[in-house]
């Protein structure tokens, strides 16, 4: 009996133990690399693999090495599982999931006088896609700049200039404004600045006139966007009168 | 970006293996000249900025970027510095004759230049970068650069064009009409690479084809017909 029983205890396999892992942060075009260290009591073989990964990220099975490099879509919070498997009888697993947040930024560095350069200082950074959305930075009506997207006093017919920017990219082929509710017609881009590869500021006129505004409150809707994703500001005019509804 | 570097990687090779090829011909021919040496540096510097510009594309971290561009600055400086002298000492030999030592005044706005531009952030300031590019920050500084190396430009092609109209002979007028194609190739490829992206906020990463182009007709003129030699001018 005794020795039945020691036997059975001899052959318990036990489940083996990720070493733990703090969240990580990675900065987009950096590459993100774990080194996945496991245990087990009974010296078993130790398979890693992992559950929710993300595209384009590669773990080797046999080492537990894990090497990503995100791209824009995959900005935010990222919450890969990695699992270890023994090859015992039965086998036996322990995960752990490690959150993992993909950062854009933009930095700055100077140079100093001598032959070296400055530390390098962060100008912008986010995890948040929304951040990246194209947002109006200046609005001038008929030359005139104003002081805020509401309430902006104008003329029976104005010219209406916006300039939109974006710490990311515009996409200018789905730009579109809605005055009253109703689409102006297609927006010519005009003053388009870039930052490497993308186009992060331009500029958009809105010339309303001949459609005349009537004397009263009316809403332009401008949308735009980029590869993750499009929202939606509204400006509120208040037109002096003198012309007809625009419908 | 990959396939680009590989191509600039074998045209700066190809420049390279030129430049070795020059060396070994100008002592194989005993035509190591104080004249000759023109030449040599002036290739040497045509090399430097084309690497100087691989730079960028092998590793685009910043300071990579602003050591680079600090060097192309120096390169753009000095090359348009060497054509100049290349063309004033033709232009003033069949007039009248200067001292050698007055050449080396010509060099002086390029190297005082070039050291600020080195050593201070007066010229160019710092980059700005995400990870879709950078953006390099000038400061008004940069205007010096600018207007030498137009300067610089303007003056050889007015010496060489002057030469080429005065139809002082038949190998008088190739080698100024030469020396005006290596001008524009120059210009072209440093206006372009070093103070286009002051004007358009981008940054150029162009080919070196340019150069490549400018240091074969340079050897071959030099073998076949003995220009860029001031011994031969």
């Amino acid at each position: 009996m005794l020795v039945f029983l020691l036997a059975g205890a001899a052959a318990a396999n036990h489940a083996p133990a990720l070493e733990p892992i703090e969240g990580k942060n990675v900065y987009l075009g950096e590459r993100l690399s774990l080194n996945l260290a496991a245990k087990d009591l009974d010296g078993d073989k130790l398979f890693f693999s992992g559950a929710n990964l993300p595209a384009n990220s590669t773990l080797d099975p046999d080492s537990g090495a894990f090497r990503w490099t995100p791209t824009i879509n995959q900005l935010g919070l990222n919450y890969p599982t990695f699992i270890v498997t023994d090859d015992g009888d039965p086998a036996l697993s322990a995960s752990l999931i490690v959150p993992v947040r993909v950062i854009f930024r933009t930095m700055r560095q100077e140079r100093g006088w001598g032959f070296g350069v400055k530390a390098r200082t962060t100008l912008f950074a986010t995890s948040d896609p929304a951040d990246l959305y194209p947002k109006i930075d200046r609005i001038e009506v008929d030359g005139r700049p104003a002081a805020a997207l509401d309430n902006i006093t104008v003329s029976a017919n104005p010219t209406i200039k916006i300039e939109l920017s974006s710490p990311y990219d515009i996409d200018t082929t789905n730009l579109s404004a809605l005055l009253d509710g109703v689409d102006v017609g297609p927006l010519t881009c005009s003053d388009v600045q870039t930052f490497g590869t993308q186009r992060n500021i331009l500029s958009l006129t809105l010339t309303l006139a001949p459609r005349d505004l009537a004397a009263g409150k009316h809403t332009v809707s401008i949308r735009s966007g980029n590869s993750l994703g499009y929202s939606t500001q509204v400006i509120t005019l208040n037109a002096g009168g003198g012309g007809k509804s625009w419908h | 970006m990959a396939l680009t570097f590989f191509q600039d990687t074998l045209l700066v090779a190809f420049d390279a293996g030129l430049f070795l090829f020059l060396i070994g011909y100008m002592i194989y021919r005993r035509r190591f000249t104080s004249g000759g040496n023109l030449l040599l540096t002036l290739i040497m510097v045509l090399l430097l900025s084309s690497l100087a510009d691989l730079a960028f594309r092998w590793n685009p971290d910043p300071t990579i970027i602003l050591l680079a561009n600090v060097f192309l600055a120096f390169c753009f400086l000095f090359g348009l510095t060497i054509v100049a002298h290349f063309s004033l000492y033709s232009f003033t030999k069949a007039r009248f004759l200067w001292a050698n030592e007055l050449y080396l005044w010509l060099y002086l706005p390029a190297v005082v230049v070039a050291l600020i531009y080195a050593a201070t952030p007066l010229m160019l300031t710092g980059i700005v970068y995400n990870p879709f590019g950078f953006q390099l920050i000038y400061g008004p500084g940069f205007w010096a650069v600018v207007v030498l190396g137009l300067g610089l430009a303007l003056a050889s092609f007015l010496l060489e064009f002057d030469m080429l109209l005065k139809r002082v002979s038949k190998s008088e007028n190739r080698q100024a009409l030469l020396s005006l194609l290596i001008l524009c190739l120059l210009a072209y490829y440093y206006f372009t690479d070093l103070v286009l992206p002051f004007f358009s906020r981008g940054a150029a990463l162009i080919s070196p084809l340019p150069v490549t182009l400018a240091i074969v007709i340079l050897i071959y003129e030099f073998i076949k017909y003995h220009y860029v030699s001031l011994e031969n001018v």
